[in-house]
């Protein structure tokens, strides 16, 4: 297969991972847990974007920012209702977590309930795909990179230029420092949750797009997420966007290549091509998430 | 007597997931080790022994116990890469390594068989007892659980059991007081590794037939239910957690034949409540409905 | 330790009063069948539709008188398409509701383990879907109304070699016991008609991407690609093959050995990109099942599965009559006696079992997809 091809195929997955990435860096960075329902919350929002899109008939940009507010509200409802509580009471880090899988389980199961498991397809023209230095791309995929260059713009203009971002370095930097400097660190994490799952829903509606959308989407895609969060450097938003190309590119170049040359020993033995099983396609990201973790846990951009 | 049969069946079933759900109980209630891919486990409990009795021959016994060596050796294995990092590391990399090795059964056929699953799986003592195997196996199941039991309270009582749960509750003060953490936490995993194994191996034997369509992330889930519900720390907590659980998944069968609501909702539903009982627990009733034993340790006072 | 002592006490009296309850309801007049449906997990697409077509044969099974004067009743429970649950179906079915025969089932891997343990029990299993060659060996009391993998690869491997010519051949079908026979099955075929299987892919079910499946298949150019999909796996293959640029019959053809299980959904959202595909469809030429099904339900059926989910409930009901006992073995017994009185709706209708209660005959209708609609097709 052409090497543009590769390339192409690996920028639209790191694009649609590092909108998801982003988050649950932010919330582990902030509040010291990974977040398991993430990746649900991404999904349910799709669903919220599919159901204004094609049921109410509202045009697609505005479902998907409607939908994004919406599940971004939910997350601060969530925050206030149980995880404020849960601060205020000292509870550990491990509990959150656990509090997150059971939720990202009853998520998961809503949208089964209300959506059915019967999967969706966002109703979008099927265009023969344009051509561009050899790589076949769709128009839908062009715009999903478009959308992802727009939002990490934004996300970086969001980080350096308002009061929130600011804000919320001084959290990161130094918890008890920002306490004392007066900085309202309830609202600014209110408003994190918020940020986190409304560029969830941007880049689960992506996949929706690109793919399908059905109620195990977000289980799906945790552990990619997961990993290019980790391999970029947890805690870090642009190295969440790095580690989600870097994966990106590791799945489609890892898939594509043939081993049989190097078993071959120079021609010495003849073993054919030896590909990688399709079958085994999802266990990427996880042998790649061991290595991380062997060789450098904090990650590419994480400080040792 | 066929209704007798099935109420066998599932305290059968209750034992198995007993068991499962201490092994888990062990690494999160006591040492505080989150994982979300307890299936696994299982899962090479159950192919190790199935497939060694039934393509290489050994007797079953054999087949159970390099079951739990295999799952406890990977209990190891997969405590290596992550034994010095923090609590989200190894949550994710449980719940990924549960489903490498659902791929693993599902692409590996000259081993496994891949799809098709393993068949024909013989029973301890099969020829021998006929009309109550049935009855056999629950009491089998329950003579296990019991040992089980027995052996994990006196692993808890213990000082390791100390120690474990010193690093559940802080483990910087433990590394500090010279206690080798790293090494505790390997020794953890491969405990849970060999308990579930056990588990997996006793249910492989039980059903005659595991596929890989057996081990999916669902399994992991339910058993996290048992434990949160049924208290964490405390494996008569374990126990119970997994007859409550194990008792309301297959009740709502029962429900669904009487109340006009369609399967699809139904499992839904059912999942929906195992996922909020889990949130509302860690909420308003942490320890369980059996909270853990404070022992005092005469030793320490 | 006497709080879990109580506890599991109100469990048991919990279940025993639910099965009583079961008991009692077992003592009604209407005579019960079991039938075992995925109604949740991968494959609950197809639940509801083969339900519905259960409960029509049902309805005009009353219609027509009952079975021994008495109302045909099903009993429906959930396989959530996985062996465990499964299992705890076919249980509650033959241990609670003390059922005479079993029928349903969609998997072969989820109903293997429930056919070993009715094979046991003595309750013959009439399957409707599941389609393993290894059903053959377990027992007498296994049944089946379609018929097995080796049959129908053989089927649609002699339709591309005749249609097309070709010699080299990509194979793709997915990694459950059902896509992998069948694709021996079509391999070992297209061995015996002299052609060559250039690429296999087994791809896993529930995925949303087959991008590399799909260069995978490619990679050797083949001249002529056969599959099979369920319908979800279906539409994403189709609609990113078509993206790839991978969809050219006219150049390549394409071959599906259940192109109505395939493409259930992407007939409905893409039909544009599968035009020109052949393939197989176990349908009745006529399509009067299709016609009632739609006056009943309001919609076609998306597969032949729910004809033959039809046929197993008529096949039982009219055993039962035969019979005129709803005892297991003398139900099993007039199961072989049917076929010169019932025309089924799937597989050409010839409902002949083979000595081991296997389907012995199949018809397929040749079908090519023209503007989202299957139209007969005949190779020249």
């Amino acid at each position: 297969m052409e090497i543009s091809q590769i390339i192409v195929n690996s920028l639209i997955r790191g694009a649609e991972l590092s909108l998801l990435a982003i988050g649950l860096t932010m919330v582990y960075d902030i509040l010291g847990f990974a977040n398991f329902a993430h990746t649900e919350f991404a999904a349910f929002g799709a669903f919220l974007g599919f159901t204004f899109n094609s049921l109410l008939g509202i045009n697609l940009l505005l479902s998907v920012v409607l939908a994004a507010l919406l599940t971004g509200l939910i997350g601060i409802l969530l925050d206030l209702s149980i995880f404020e509580k849960l601060r205020a009471r000292n509870a550990k880090t491990l509990t959150m977590m656990i509090i997150t899988m059971g939720m990202g389980i009853a998520i998961r199961n809503i949208s089964r309930l209300i959506w059915t498991s019967s999967t969706k397809n966002f109703p979008m023209p099927l265009l023969q795909p344009l051509k561009i230095l050899g790589a076949r791309i769709t128009r839908v995929q062009l715009g999903i990179l478009f959308i992802a260059a727009i939002s990490m713009v934004a996300f970086h203009l969001l980080l350096h230029h308002t009061k929130f971002g600011k804000a919320l370095r001084a959290i990161s930097d130094n918890k008890e420092l920002a306490r004392a400097s007066a900085i309202d660190s309830a609202k600014m994490v209110q408003w994190m949750w918020f940020v986190a799952y409304s560029y969830a829903v941007i880049g689960g509606t992506m996949l929706a797009i690109e793919h399908l959308l059905y109620p195990r989407l977000g289980f799906d895609i945790i552990i990619p997420v997961f990993c290019a969060a980790i391999l970029g450097g947890i805690g870090n938003p642009y190295g969440a966007v790095l580690g989600a190309l870097t994966l990106g590119f590791a799945e489609n170049v890892i898939i594509s290549l043939d081993f049989g040359p190097l078993f071959s020993l120079g021609g010495l033995f003849d073993v054919g091509s030896l590909q990688l099983s399709t079958g085994y396609k999802p266990a990427i990201s996880f042998m790649i998430l061991i290595l991380v973790l062997l060789i450098k846990p904090t990650g590419i951009l994480g400080e040792n | 007597m066929p209704i007798a049969n099935f109420t066998i069946y599932l305290f059968t079933m209750f034992g198995i997931y007993a068991l499962f759900a201490m092994s888990l109980n062990l690494q999160v209630g006591y040492a505080g080790l989150v994982n979300f891919g307890q299936v696994a486990f299982f899962a090479l409990g159950a192919y190790t022994s199935a497939l060694l009795v039934v393509k290489a021959g050994l007797p079953i016994a054999v087949g159970i116990i390099a079951g739990m060596l295999a799952s406890g050796f990977f209990g190891c294995l997969l405590a290596w890469p992550t034994k010095s990092l923090k609590s989200d590391y190894w949550a994710i990399t449980t719940l990924a390594a549960g489903e490498v090795i659902r791929l693993f059964a599902l692409n590996e056929k000259w081993l496994t068989e891949g799809p098709f699953g393993v068949m024909n799986i013989p029973q301890p003592l099969e020829g021998l007892i006929d009309k109550y195997y049935n009855i056999f196996y629950f009491i089998f199941v329950l003579i296990v659980v019991a040992v089980v039991y027995m052996l994990l309270s006196m692993l808890t009582d213990s000082p390791f059991g100390r120690n474990l749960k010193a690093i559940r509750d802080a483990e910087d003060l433990s590394k500090s007081l010279g206690k080798n953490t790293q090494k505790i936490k390997v020794q953890v995993m491969a405990i849970g590794g060999l308990v579930a194994g056990l588990a997996g191996a006793i249910f492989a034997h039980y059903m005659v037939y595991i596929s890989p369509e057996n081990f999916r992330p669902l399994e992991t889930f339910l058993i996290w239910g048992m434990i949160i519900v049924g208290g964490r720390a405390n494996n008569r907590g374990a126990i119970l957690g997994a007859v409550v659980i194990q008792t309301f998944y297959v009740s709502t069968r029962f429900v669904g034949n009487y109340v006009p609501i369609g399967s699809d909702l139904m499992s839904a539903a059912r999942m929906i409540v195992i996922g909020l009982l889990m949130v509302s627990f860690l909420i308003f009733r942490p320890e369980g409905l059996l909270r853990e034993r404070k022992k005092t340790y005469p030793d320490e006072v | 330790m006497k709080k879990s002592l109580v506890f599991i006490i109100s469990v048991t009296l919990l279940i025993s009063s639910f099965m009583s309850f079961g008991t009692m309801a077992n003592e009604g007049k209407p005579i019960k069948i079991g039938l075992l449906v995925p109604m949740t997990g991968t494959q609950a697409v197809f639940g509801q539709d083969m339900l519905a077509a259960a409960k029509l044969a049902v309805e005009e099974t009353n219609e027509a008188g009952g079975v021994m004067g008495r109302p045909l009743e099903l009993i429906v429970e959930d396989t959530e398409t996985r062996p465990s649950p499964g299992m705890n179906a076919a249980k509650k079915l033959i241990e609670v509701n003390d059922v005479p025969i079993l029928t349903g089932g969609f998997s072969s891997g989820v109903s293997m383990p429930i056919a070993e343990y009715a094979q046991k029990q003595g309750v013959p299993y009439l399957l409707a879907v599941p389609t393993s060659p290894d059903f053959r060996h377990v027992g007498k009391n296994i049944l089946s109304v379609t018929v097995v993998d080796t049959f129908k690869g053989k089927a649609v491997a002699d339709f591309a070699v005749e249609d097309s010519g070709k010699d080299e051949y990509a194979l793709m079908f997915m990694n459950n016991a059902f896509g992998q026979k069948l694709m021996e099955a079509t391999e070992d075929s297209l061995e015996e008609l002299g052609a060559e299987v250039v690429t296999k892919v087994s791809y896993e079910l529930g995925k949303v991407d087959y991008k590399a499946e799909l260069r995978r298949l490619f990679k050797n150019d083949p001249e002529a690609v056969i599959g099979t999909w369920y319908s979800k796996e279906g539409l994403v293959t189709i609609k990113q093959a078509y993206q790839l640029g991978l969809v050219n019959p006219g150049e390549v053809p394409w071959y599906v050995a259940e192109v109505t299980t395939s493409f259930a959904d992407a007939l409905k959202e893409v039909p544009e990109a599968l035009t020109g595909i052949k393939g197989l469809d176990p349908l009745e030429p006529k399509q009067l099942f299709s016609k009632k099904f739609e006056e009943k339900t309001g919609d076609k059926p998306v597969t032949a599965f729910a004809a033959q989910y039809y046929d197993a409930v008529r096949m039982i009901a009219m055993a039962m009559n035969f019979a005129n006992s709803t005892e297991p073995e003398a139900v099993r017994k007039a199961l072989f006696n049917i076929d010169d009185w019932y025309r089924g709706v799937s597989y050409g209708g010839d409902k002949r079992f083979d000595e081991d209660g296997m389907q012995a005959h199949a018809a397929f209708r040749k079908v090519i997809i023209e503007d989202g609609e299957l139209v007969d097709y005949k190779v020249d």
